[in-house]
């Protein structure tokens, strides 16, 4: 396995070429990388999947040699990426480009995790706490476990982990890990919660596994912090919306999301999506699960902005990062009484990054059918009941006279 | 809450139970000047009244202990160290084996016991089982218990079942509704009143003794309820044999038949349908009910405490109004249209907690109110449908086969919930619901075409009840008089008589050598009522044919 894996990250694959997908996705690993000498490839993780529309392209790039993110660029379609790697390894600006303009580029950066002591069991973090411990993102040792497109479906995952955590002060045990699917055409998730998803979004669940905690109460939260190619007052709407529909997602009505100010107008902008529930158990199950709790988006100030250092954000829009919209924004996980994190050791969410406007869930096939018989039916005999009476009475009345003569 | 599940089978115990058909009623007013010995007369109103009364209380005991776990759930997981699905055992014991017993204690009822021994018999075995399960409890010894309640469950269920028959037997063609739902009205006052008083008085009876003790003590008590009940049940047996007594000596001629297990079979098409309007409508209260907690909780981000209250208004609302509806019903008659509306009305208030984020109140209310009418009106349909002798077996299987469906409904909704949430579940109910209007509508077009007994205000049901005997003398002359069908030998009249027993399968026969013989319609139709409406015809087939009288 591992060395099929190796073979992956170093080589470009074919794409697998499917009428019936929105996208054609190809991916590779540290593209183009062998064709800088000096360098040692196997150092890098730059995770490219290019997902070719039928009249755009988008670019999705994953680094972890720093703080894990994830860049989406909007191209046209002949559009190609093109990487200086020296320069990319300095963490020079104008390292990757694309051959052609990009119409739009939102980027995702994991920027902390954070541990605090929740006293009173309210599931709310207050990080102005004494008992919190920030975790950078880049302390992390991040690894590609695996990189690979699933035949059936098109998909292209890949899962990158990291074991344990260690800074100056600060020693821990245990994993975290996110795995990141990009999907070539529209499709509810493979597992709970179902995340309904296009060709232009990709799915991240992120797991903390066994990890070890500081305190007796220990939740964990983590940081995300957003970067667009929208102008720097571009709003960045959260908002809580509730659906009919909890078929694909059993006993959750809400839907959570993060909006760019284009994508709240209809235009290509950026987004997150998730439904506010974690799930404690790696068997994924409604009875082992609990609630994600959301926090203000906060705005970054250009001196904050020092930490997507390195990160791919920052190497993509460096020049210009103080014009654009920087954000951030917490999301911590456990509510009350669910006995927090020491109770299962294991935690893990999904969220959807995509470019445009969130999917929305509609009715399914079976739903309509099932309310169209069950409802249908009766109707049908109502009215045919009513016609078979009057005709009855009609012609009954016939035959009383027909009698009486 | 956690219970909820297996409440279900019992619940809709509640719901439908509730007949009990003393049969005279009517010979009983037509006789009843002859005899007055005292205020209360058996065939006067205030015997009704207290006979009333005491089958409210017969059914009192079996609703209160019931829930007695689903009461104490904490202290009997803490107390006894028991496991949520231990604990959950408590109720399918309870329920599971009901799926075949009703129908097996209804058949008793009819076939060997008879009314009163019966009621007095599953009376005493709710006691017994009670008792057991205190014991059980009192000893800490969890396979007691079970064992307790499996054999309440056993006379609790078919307890209900009698309490149906006397209803019927008392109350056909006068209060029937109204006594329907008074016995629902105070099913819900026993479990709601197990609600209230057993936890306070575990906690006082703890400060003397501890634990398992403590909780067995308290379900020692609990069964004094049980013990009021098997008291109502010997009560009715006298109350009944003395109206008994008093009607056979002014109706000689009362033939004793006796039902069969092959009866079932001749049951007429419009009993089935009922049953099956039964199944489909209860499946989607109960189980909702049971996962309705939840359900509140999540969509509408209701408070737990309140999410509870909404989930309670169904059982609420149906303990209030239920005595209303079936005044009304009673005034009214015309109980296939109520029953229509009422799943009409079912129908929108599942539709409103499916579609629609309004207050879930809304919804509720007009589930609750769709649920007590259909309670007040499905359940004396079956007495009209269905002769006395044969009530039990009828009622039995009704119930059993909607413990049936429950049971199973139950573990399918809680799969439906974790496949396709909570919408496809309401969407699942909304089918069963269709369904069910469906047949209402089956029921009401076959009655029309047929008697049309089930859907008569009260005032055509006395016309047709005149009109009905008084078609029978004319039918019995015609058939005696040789002239009229000069080419029907004597021995094609007794041909079909030979086998009396089967007072269904004579008529059958009798309807189709008529029609084959080319009766007028009239004829025709007065056969055609006589057969649905079997009961009466039975008295029919006395007068003409005294010789299969015993």
């Amino acid at each position: 396995m591992d060395s099929i894996i190796l073979t992956l990250l170093t080589t470009g694959l074919a794409p697998v070429v499917t009428a019936f997908f929105d996208r054609e996705l190809e991916f590779f690993s540290n593209p183009n990388c062998s064709s800088s000498p000096s360098l040692n490839c196997s150092d890098y993780s730059l995770l490219y999947v290019k997902a070719l529309g039928r009249n755009d392209s988008l670019h999705y790039l994953w680094n972890s040699d720093h703080k894990p993110s994830l860049l989406l660029l909007e191209s046209t379609k002949d559009s190609n990426l093109s990487i200086t790697w020296p320069d990319f390894v300095n963490g020079s600006a104008d390292s990757i480009r694309l051959t052609s303009p990009i119409s739009y580029a939102f980027g995702l950066v994991i920027n902390k995790i954070i541990e605090f002591n929740d006293i009173g069991d309210t599931g709310f973090m207050n990080e102005t706490s004494k008992e919190t411990l920030i975790l950078s993102a880049d302390n992390f040792k991040w690894r590609v476990k695996s990189f690979y497109q699933n035949p059936d479906s098109g998909t292209v995952n890949f899962e990158v982990t990291a074991n344990g955590y260690s800074s100056e002060d600060i020693v821990k045990n245990g994993t975290i890990s996110f795995l990141v699917s990009v999907f070539p055409s529209k499709d509810h998730g493979i597992d709970l919660p179902h995340l309904l998803h296009t060709a232009n979004s990709t799915q991240i669940d992120m797991t903390i596994d066994h990890f070890t905690t500081a305190y007796p109460n220990s939740r964990f939260a983590v940081e995300l912090a957003f970067v667009s190619s929208e102008t720097e007052n571009s709003d960045l709407e959260l908002k809580s919306k509730k659906s009919l529909d909890d078929e694909h997602s059993p006993g959750v009505f809400t839907v959570i999301e993060l909006q760019t100010e284009n994508s709240k107008k209809g235009n290509v902008g950026g987004y997150l999506q998730w439904r506010p529930l974690v799930y404690t158990f790696n068997d994924r199950d409604y009875a082992n699960s609990t609630d994600t709790v959301h926090y203000h988006v906060e705005n970054i100030t250009t001196e904050q902005e020092n930490f997507l250092n390195n990160s791919l954000p920052f190497v993509f829009f460096e020049k210009n990062i103080s014009q654009l919209a920087v954000r951030a924004m917490n999301v911590s996980f456990g509510f009350k009484l669910d006995g927090f994190y020491r109770k299962s050791g294991y935690l893990s969410w999904s969220f959807l990054v995509g470019i445009g406007e969130p999917p929305v869930e509609s009715f399914s096939m079976l739903v309509l059918l099932i309310i169209g018989i069950g409802l249908g039916l009766p109707t049908l005999v109502i009215i045919g009941g009513f016609f078979f009476v009057v005709f009855r009475r009609l012609s009954r009345n016939k035959d009383e006279l027909f009698f009486s003569q | 809450m956690a219970v909820r599940e297996p409440l279900l089978a019992a619940e809709d115990t509640e719901g439908d139970e509730i007949s009990r058909i003393p049969s005279p009623v009517d010979d009983i007013e037509s006789n009843g000047g002859a005899q007055n010995n005292g205020c209360c007369h058996p065939n006067g109103g205030c015997s009704r009244l207290f006979a009333l009364v005491f089958m409210c209380v017969l059914g009192f005991g079996s609703y209160f202990c019931y829930d007695n776990p689903g009461a104490l759930q904490d202290d009997f997981i803490d107390d006894m160290g028991l496991s949520t699905s231990e604990f959950v055992q408590l109720y399918s014991w309870y329920s599971w084996p009901n799926v075949i017993l009703c129908f097996v204690g209804g058949f008793l009822i009819d076939r060997v016991f008879g009314i009163r021994f019966g009621t007095m018999l599953y009376a005493m075995l709710v006691c017994v089982g009670q008792l057991i399960f205190a014991s059980g409890a009192f000893n800490n010894s969890l396979w007691i218990m079970i064992a307790g309640r499996f054999i309440f469950g056993i006379g609790g269920e078919s307890l209900a079942v009698a309490q149906n028959n006397y209803a019927v037997l008392w109350f056909k063609g006068k209060e029937l509704n109204l006594v329907f739902g008074f016995q629902m009205s105070f099913a819900r006052v026993g479990s709601f009143v197990n609600f209230q008083v057993v936890e306070p008085l575990y906690h006082y009876v703890n400060k003397y003794y501890k634990g398992y003790e403590c909780l067995g003590i308290v379900l020692f008590i609990a069964s004094g309820t049980c013990l009021l009940s098997l008291i109502s049940s010997a009560i009715l047996a006298w109350m009944d044999k003395r109206a008994h007594h008093v009607n056979s000596a002014n109706n000689q001629q009362q033939a004793e038949e006796v039902v069969r297990l092959t009866d079932i079979k001749d049951f007429p098409k419009s009993f089935w349908m009922v049953t099956f309007v039964i199944v489909t409508y209860y499946v989607a209260i109960f189980p909702f009910v049971a996962l309705g907690k939840v359900f509140f909780e999540r969509k509408f981000d209701l408070e737990p405490s309140q999410a509870n209250f909404v989930n309670s208004i169904v059982y609420l609302i149906a303990g209030f109004l239920s005595p209303f509806i079936g005044l009304a019903l009673d005034k009214t008659g015309c109980n296939v249209m109520w029953a229509f509306f009422s799943i009409l009305g079912t129908i929108i208030g599942h539709s409103l907690l499916a579609f629609t984020f309004l207050n879930p109140y809304y919804g509720m209310v007009c589930m609750a109110v769709g649920y007590t009418t259909v309670s007040s009106t499905l359940w004396p349909i079956i007495g009209l449908i269905i002769p006395e002798y044969q009530l039990g077996t009828a009622y039995g299987i009704a119930q059993s086969v909607q413990n049936l469906g429950l049971a199973l409904i139950a573990m399918l909704a809680g799969l439906i919930v974790d496949m396709g949430g909570y919408l496809m579940l309401e969407c699942f109910f909304l089918f069963c619901l269709g369904l069910a209007l469906m047949m209402i509508i089956f029921i009401w077009i076959h009655d029309y075409m047929t008697s049309g007994i089930l859907n008569m205000t009260v005032k055509q049901r006395e016309i047709y009840e005149r009109n009905r005997l008084a078609a029978e003398i004319l039918e019995h002359e015609k058939l005696l008089a040789a002239g009229s069908m000069s080419d029907i030998t004597p021995h094609d009249l007794l041909q079909p008589h030979s086998d009396l027993l089967q007072p269904h399968s004579d008529l059958y026969i009798r309807n189709r050598f008529l029609s084959r013989i080319g009766a007028s319609v009239s004829t025709i139709k007065y056969f055609l009522r006589q057969k649905l409406f079997s009961s009466l015809s039975k008295r029919a087939m006395d007068l003409f044919f005294p010789c299969c009288a015993q």
